[in-house]
């Protein structure tokens, strides 16, 4: 029997893996994607696109306030939570379908199977044995539960379990560190659980500027979430009336009675792809890699969630690093900057930030400029009362370097893409102050932000 | 009638100069012609003369202050006379000798709009779009100049031979590089860019500078106090940039040879009692430069320069003279020395030092020159090794005339002797045929009468 042998073959049908194979398919080399669930991974199956969807609801109902203060009051709100699964769900196999035939109309094979290498440029799927010249591993991350006393009692679920409920437990308590759980927590705050969210940093988003954290932990506790950080959960107990948790909260005790407990953490996908097989030796909790994603073997590149720690578990890390690779693959020459990545939260208000801190920019020895510009002095933010949200944007005073730009507030993640611009064409401050932006938008916050760090902001009083 | 006071280009290539000082303030009168200011360029220092009779209206740009060549720097008119200075922007600099190629006259005629003009294949604006080439820049072959596949893969080959041509005056760098390039003085031409295609961006500038430090000497101030820095500019960065160019263009090798200079002495002070009368006085320099002409002319390899990989042979024997001027070392050139004679020769050299003197050398004063005299005799030196004045290929040095004991025909006798160091270009002369133009001078030096006898070949 003849094996089939590709110039490229993509481990993992997901953020990464897609646009990798299809890239490489670009360059004309003949590719295979092997994936062994659905194609679209975690993140269009069960975490960005359901999430996406689930929190545009939730800002829906978010915005409801602002409707009323502008006259228009809908007094009898229905949530269908049915419902909204049943469009999610349509959604989301709509956008499966498109990856399919994306990838058909591009020429890209799909293995659909568990792959594992078998040895150097050989690898097996559902027992039919493929040989590659450039092995891209886009694996991914899986969900896993966390580590406590009493993590398999029932009732103590993961994100899968939650989206497969057809009813919201009516008090869930979410413990962990992952920032996905800051976005859950409001769709179920405003979905009407009771929520309880107990995170083990010392506080939300712990390494993002203090603005941001004290923005952020302020508006979710006025929406009626209890936040409590700086905590380590002594162990969950089922009894007749719900889950007994308990839990040491920086200096005191805590117990609750939950119906349900969404733990989670991430980790990448390594096991059973037979990585020992083509001679990697190396442990640890992902692939570590290089700026042209190479993992140090020969011809073997590793992508996202899998080449990543879970701090950086971002699809478009995934994507970006996913063409990277299958550039250098098809022997061209390319090299992914992970400076620039976006760390964003689908809150509401929604928060985005792209580069340094103003402490990490003085921890690289940096002679930093700080500006900020709330949108409540902004035109379009008064209109929306945007009173949370707010713009920092940290420079070198020597050549005016961007270093970093954090929003918070009303259309975060789309701004944030400016930021992600602005970085990667490594702009100074005076190209953004002096960018005019249209107006009203939130966007001109961003330009008096970095006229501030210049000493000249027009809007600030 | 206002007019206005320009920045004279001051010679070839010269792109900006910096007023020195003004020597009349606004509202002093002025008459044409006379000196209003003092300009320097990166080749001369030179006086301006008032453009006409009236009053300096105004000094547009103030001494110390650099700006374009052509660029107005102050208004002579009429007493009381309004001048809107809107009126007098910067003059079009007419380009000279630029190469522009086909390409990019097809990039430039895009740019002015002509872009629905071109036709292509889809099969080229496929490939075009994938090499990344602006069809504008393909030339076409196909039927009414449509551009073809063909054409596309000849125009990526073309580029990728010549990738500096097509981006001349485009280089691709991100603001911060930029900025950072432009603080630390690095030429951004030469920084290998290595983002997105090819754009410089801040890390390949850190690599550049971490480059250049590393050739860098320690901190010059590091324990040692400054007392005062004085910027290298004007005449000095010419000598500073010139004399590296020198070392760095070319292989010098310098050859030494004592001669006696009696008969010199001797000839040079019959002249000198001869023509006093006349107000002239022939100096050592003409007589030499008169010798050197001559034997340029009997070793024309010597009277040459490098042209890329050719050695041009120069018919003209234009000998440049250092002198040792106020504002630092200028060399006026002797043009056609091998044509005048010592008078000649004496006038031109004194009219040029008397005009640096008073800060009235033209730029052509200073250009053209095929070979270099230097001496050093009057401070005592008495030999030593000339550097090479590029585009020239050899330079001679001569040293103070010494009486001391010489041993002629087993007797010692007291003879005046001279050194002649002769620096040339060893990458296309040979030293045995340095060592001959020096035995011609020598010949020359020791029976100066043979001047008159015509060239020997």
């Amino acid at each position: 029997m003849s094996e089939a042998s590709y110039d490229v073959i993509v481990l993992g049908g997901g953020a990464g893996g897609v646009p990798a194979s299809i890239r490489a398919a670009q360059l004309g080399g003949r590719v295979a994607i092997v994936e062994s669930d659905q194609l679209g991974g975690l993140c269009m199956n069960r975490a960005c696109v359901p999430f996406g969807h689930m929190m545009a609801a939730s800002n829906i109902l978010g915005s409801l306030a602002l409707g009323k203060e502008m006259g228009l009051d809908i007094p009898d709100v229905k949530k269908d939570f049915v419902a909204l699964m049943k469009r999610q769900n349509e959604l989301i196999s709509f956008m499966r379908q498109g990856v399919k035939s994306q990838l058909n109309k591009k020429k890209v094979e799909i293995l659909q199977g568990k792959g594992k290498i078998l040895g150097k440029g050989k690898l097996e799927v559902n027992g039919k044995t493929y040989s590659y010249k450039n092995l891209i591993l886009a694996s991914g991350a899986k969900w896993m539960r966390p580590d406590f006393p009493g993590s398999d009692a029932e009732g103590v679920i993961t994100t899968d379990e939650l989206l497969a409920r057809e009813k919201l437990p009516k008090r869930i308590l979410l413990y962990g560190n992952s920032p996905w759980l800051i976005s859950i927590a409001q769709f179920l705050q405003r979905y009407g659980s009771a929520v309880t969210l107990a995170v083990q940093d010392k506080d939300l988003l712990a390494a993002e500027s203090k603005v941001i954290r004290s923005r952020l932990t302020a508006a979710l506790k006025n929406q009626g979430i209890t936040v409590w950080t700086g905590a380590e959960m002594a162990g969950v107990k089922k009894e007749k009336d719900g889950l007994h948790c308990s839990l040491k909260v920086k200096d005191r005790q805590e117990a609750l009675v939950v119906e349900s407990v969404l733990g989670i953490r991430r980790g990448a996908a390594l096991e059973g792809l037979g990585l020992e097989n083509a001679g990697y030796n190396k442990s640890g909790d992902y692939i570590p890699v290089n700026n042209r994603m190479e993992t140090g073997l020969d011809g073997v590149y590793a992508i996202g969630d899998v080449a990543s720690p879970e701090s950086r578990h971002y699809s478009h890390q995934s994507s970006s690093g996913g063409i990277v690779a299958a550039e250098n693959a098809m022997g061209q020459r390319s090299t992914y900057d992970p400076k620039n990545l976006c760390r964003v939260l689908f809150t509401r208000p929604q928060v985005a930030c792209i580069g340094l801190t103003s402490k990490e920019a003085k921890e690289a020895g940096y002679d930093v400029v700080e500006g900020a510009a709330p949108f409540s002095m902004n035109p379009l933010g008064m209109i929306l009362t945007q009173t949370e949200g707010i713009v920092e944007v940290v420079a070198d005073r020597k050549y005016g370097e961007v270093l970093g730009i954090h929003f918070i507030g009303e259309c975060a993640s789309e701004m944030a893409g400016l930021g992600v611009f602005a970085l990667q064409m490594e702009a100074t401050l005076e190209d953004l102050a002096r960018a005019a932006f249209p107006h009203p938008t939130l966007n001109e916050s961003l330009a008096d932000a970095a006229r501030e760090c210049l000493g000249r902001s027009i809007f600030l009083p | 009638m206002a007019t206005k006071i320009i920045m004279p280009q001051g010679g070839q290539h010269v792109e900006e100069g910096r007023v020195v000082k003004w020597l009349k303030a606004e509202g002093d009168t002025v008459k044409k012609g006379e000196p209003v200011c003092e300009v320097e360029t990166e080749k001369v220092v030179l006086e301006v003369e008032s453009p006409a009779d009236g009053v300096l209206l105004k000094i547009v740009v103030p001494a110390g202050e650099k700006v374009a060549v052509f660029a107005t720097i102050g208004i002579v008119g009429a007493a009381g006379e309004q001048v809107d200075l809107s009126k007098f922007g910067p003059e079009e600099k007419e380009e000279k000798g630029v190469d522009i190629s086909e390409i990019r006259k097809r990039l430039a005629a895009k740019e002015a709009g002509g872009e629905a003009g071109v036709k292509a294949s889809g099969r080229a604006k496929k490939l075009a779009a994938e090499k990344g080439i602006d069809l504008a820049a393909i030339q076409g072959t196909g039927p009414g100049g449509r551009i073809v596949e063909e054409d596309v893969l000849r125009a990526a080959e073309e580029m990728a031979k010549a990738p500096d041509e097509v981006m001349v005056g485009k280089v691709r760098i991100s603001p911060v590089a930029k900025r950072m390039a432009e603080d630390k003085g690095l030429d951004v031409a030469s920084i290998q860019g290595t983002g997105p295609m090819g754009r410089i961006m801040k890390e390949d500038v850190l690599r550049a500078i971490e480059e250049k430090g590393k050739k860098k000497e320690p901190v010059p101030g590091a324990l040692k106090q400054v007392k005062e820095t004085i910027p290298i500019r004007g005449v000095r960065q010419v000598i500073f940039d010139r004399m590296h160019q020198s070392l760095q263009q070319s292989a010098q090798l310098t050859l030494t040879m004592e001669v006696n200079a009696g008969e010199l002495g001797r000839f040079r002070k019959t002249l000198v009692d001869s023509l006093k009368d006349q107000g002239i006085r022939i100096s050592y320099n003409a007589i030499l430069v008169k010798i050197i002409a001559r034997a340029l002319e009997e070793h024309p390899k010597m009277n040459s320069s490098v042209v890329k990989d050719e050695i041009w042979l120069w018919e003209s024997v234009n000998v440049g003279v250092a002198v040792d001027a106020e504002q630092g070392l200028i060399v006026p050139v002797v043009r056609d020395a091998n044509k005048k004679d010592l008078i000649a020769i004496q006038k031109d050299i004194d009219d040029k030092v008397e005009r640096a003197k008073s800060k009235k050398l033209v730029p052509d004063d200073l250009q053209g020159g095929t070979f270099t005299l230097t001496g050093l005799g009057f401070l005592d030196i008495e030999a030593f090794t000339p550097i090479l004045n590029p585009p020239e290929v050899g330079i001679l040095g001569v040293g103070k005339i010494i009486e001391k004991p010489v041993v002629e025909n087993g007797q010692i006798t007291v003879g005046q002797r001279m050194s002649l160091s002769l620096t040339f270009d060893h990458r296309i002369i040979d030293g045995a045929d340095g060592a001959r133009f020096l035995k011609t001078l020598k010949s020359y030096i020791e029976t100066p009468y043979l001047l008159q006898a015509g060239k020997r070949i």
